[in-house]
């Protein structure tokens, strides 16, 4: 039986909104009676972000303004959908979620442009697929949050900022600090910009060149040094002084700087604050001596960070799979190059933590793996769904997983086979139903 | 020995939702309907007795039209034998007080050793049911219970409830008792996929008000202590997020104040 005929006939809604996208015209029809039989379940639909686009194409049609204006505030509504919803004459609510969607093309975000709506006009703003044009037009008469909005959008242009920069208020002119299309003239005015805010924002803008940004490093504020750290490109020359900087911002910002001089990370690895040494363990810029200090900490988290490391020699990972914090020995058991019998190891314990990772690691051997499919916690069973390199034999242990949420997670894996998905169109959970059918559907197009 | 466990189906109010005509509730349509959480924790606490000790038997009832049915099914999928289902139209937006009269006639009819109920359901939160069926029964009570000492046979139940403070308060009760059960007290299970396939065959007992010996007059007479005069959305104001380091963050906030008090 197909899939279609087998939405028909069981009746099923969620069935049905799985295949409505592959299914023919005179089939769709059908299946239009069984997915907008009621007023609830077309509004239902029109809000779930799952729903298919043909889904909601045809919900942006419905005669009920409810459901229209669910379709229009769901993220996954299609473009088309989304400009049908705009005609004729949209209402304010209709047009302002309109206006902030992230699908709707220029041309209807120009015409909504004509709206003097305040909250159309704020989401057109802040829209990143309004056009320059269009945002210019609304600005001539913008309020603060409107200006505010626009400045922190990307589409604005240079003339655009340059004319917030001159009429916006503080909140306004930081946010232009820290636009990437800002021009040189205002970079230079924010650089020495009295408003720690304006400098701060200028110091995070990716446009800054490194000369500014290290001037910035010697900024009286802390909040401004930090972002200007944070800013600095790879291999750009931070000053030594700043591991011993006053404010943790800085020094945290430091310690997770790609280009880290192993000077400044010895400094930074006996630092009071245990974010700064956090991030230094998870730095994979930080020098073999610095880790092997830092895997001896008194901070679980420090310790794991290491053991998450890329950087970290297998000595130093092979020590912390025997660490006494299981937090830290499952941090190992993440790792795609830990060695196999660590792995073995690690998967005899019964910690859940540790057992959830080796259920994740795409190195885990078949057996272990079925033995964790077994779990008395589901958590632990779910990370063999969520290991991309799980083989068959291990998910099919699970298609009868007593928590639904394994379920419907196992149904998108691509290792089950499409025998292990049919009977899973038959669960008693709408999620599991919906998520095996669109799989089968998927299988079927790309054969 | 048996352990009777009302569990109730709820309504979850959907976004955009309309208040019904008589401005009294919110319009059914715009209900989406679930099992009430405190109930599971308390239908798990008596599965957890009943498997700890032969010849007990749990079972749940609701007082629900005919797809509350499902809230007993959700029940018997995780164990039980047989549910209870009483409905009659004389309980639409029936009030707490008449639903306990409705569940000490269940009680009557079963002469359960025990009752648990949910401490509150998250529909209403009137948090009644259980106390007003207790006072109904003449039984003892305790409400808000995280942890139960309870063998079948045993003249006392020992009882755990958490104050304020991170207190843990234990009592004793004298059996039979009604118990509303906190959230946190277990793990509530989930339903085997066979569990939910058994579940559909159980007999599942429906009752009217005649077969429990009520009348619609029975319940008017019950009353209540208080009636719904309206219901309404109240309006709300707008939230801003302020943004920036303490020190921007603390300089808005005195902007905010100052607008306010018509300084700015």
């Amino acid at each position: 039986m197909t899939l279609v005929n087998r939405a028909l006939q069981s009746g099923d809604a969620y069935l049905a909104a799985a295949v409505y996208a592959a299914a023919g015209a005179p089939q769709r029809k059908t299946l239009s009676a069984l997915l907008f039989a009621t007023a609830k379940r077309k509004r239902q639909f029109g809000a779930a972000i799952y729903a298919p686009g043909a889904v909601l194409d045809v919900l942006a049609s419905d005669s009920d303004p409810k459901v229209r204006l669910r379709v229009a505030r769901n993220p996954a509504a299609p473009t088309a959908a989304l400009a049908r919803l705009a005609e004729p004459e949209p209402s304010p609510e209709m047009a302002a979620a309109i206006a902030s969607h992230a699908n709707t093309g220029p041309g209807i975000l120009e015409r909504l442009a004509r709206s003097s709506d305040r909250s159309v006009r704020l989401a057109l703003c802040g829209n990143r697929n309004t056009p320059p044009a269009v945002l210019q037009q609304l600005l001539a008469d913008g309020d603060l949050a409107e200006m505010k909005a626009a400045a922190a959008n990307p589409s604005a242009d240079a003339d655009i900022l340059t004319a917030l920069w001159a009429g916006g208020d503080l909140y306004v002119r930081a946010e232009v600090a820290a636009h990437a299309a800002a021009s040189e003239a205002i970079l230079r005015e924010a650089l020495s910009s009295g408003e720690p805010i304006i400098r701060r924002k200028v110091a995070a803008n990716p446009a800054l060149d490194t000369a500014s940004l290290e001037t910035l490093l010697d900024d009286p504020v802390g909040a401004v040094r930090a972002a200007a750290v944070r800013n600095l490109v790879p291999g750009g020359q931070a000053a030594d002084e700043l591991a011993g900087d006053p404010c943790f911002q800085v020094r945290r910002a430091e310690a997770r700087h790609a280009g880290l001089k192993p000077d400044v990370a010895r400094r930074l690895s006996a630092d009071r604050d245990a974010w700064v040494r956090r991030w230094l363990a998870r730095n994979p810029a930080t020098p073999g001596d610095v880790l092997e200090r830092l895997a001896a900490d008194g901070e679980l988290e420090v310790r794991r960070g290491v053991g998450r490391n890329s950087a970290s020699p297998a000595a130093l990972v092979r020590q912390l799979a025997q660490d006494p914090a299981a937090w830290v020995r499952a941090g190992i058991a993440l790792r795609d190059d830990v060695a196999e019998d660590i792995l073995l190891t690690l998967g005899q314990e019964d910690d859940p933590d540790v057992l959830s990772a080796v259920g994740r690691n795409v190195r885990t051997p078949e057996s272990l793996l079925i033995r964790i499919a077994q779990h008395h916690d589901a958590d632990v069973r779910r990370s063999v769904v969520l290991n991309r390199a799980a083989p068959r034999e291990a998910l099919r242990l699970l298609a009868e997983d007593p928590y639904p949420l394994n379920r419907a997670m196992l149904a998108r894996h691509g290792n089950l086979s499409v025998s292990d998905l049919e009977p899973m169109l038959g669960d008693p959970e709408p999620q599991v139903r919906f998520t095996a059918a669109s799989a089968l559907i998927k299988r079927a197009n790309t054969n | 020995m048996k352990i009777l466990v009302p569990v109730k189906q709820i309504g979850v109010v959907d976004e955009d939702f309309e208040l019904r005509g008589d401005g009294k509730d919110v319009d059914p349509d715009f209900l989406n309907f679930e099992a009430n959480e405190w109930d599971d924790y308390s239908y798990e606490a008596a599965l957890q007795i009943m498997e700890a000790a032969d010849g007990v038997e749990v079972v749940p009832v609701t007082v629900g039209p005919d797809d509350a049915e499902d809230v007993l099914r959700r029940c018997l999928a995780k164990g039980g034998e047989r549910g209870i289902r009483v409905w009659d139209d004389a309980l639409e937006d029936a009030s707490p007080a008449a639903i306990v009269q409705v569940l000490a006639k269940v009680v009557e009819k079963e002469q359960p050793d025990m009752v648990f109920t949910g401490t509150l359901s998250s529909d209403r939160s009137y948090a009644q049911t259980g106390v007003g069926l207790a006072a109904a029964l003449g039984w003892p009570h305790a409400a808000v219970i995280t942890g139960i000492e309870w063998k079948p046979g045993d003249p006392k139940a020992t009882l755990l409830r958490e104050l304020e403070g991170g207190l843990v308060e234990q009592l004793s009760v004298n059996c039979p008792v009604v118990l509303t059960i906190q959230l946190g007290i277990n793990t509530p299970r989930y339903a085997s996929l066979r569990g939910v396939k058994q579940a559909k065959e159980k007999p599942v007992e429906d009752l009217s008000l005649a077969d429990l010996g009520l009348s619609g007059d029975d319940l008017a007479a019950a009353g209540g202590s208080f009636r719904v005069r309206r219901m309404y959305k109240p309006e709300t104001g707008q939230a801003e997020l302020i943004e920036g380091t303490p020190a921007e963050q603390a300089a808005r906030l005195v902007e905010i104040i100052n607008e306010l008090k018509g300084a700015a």
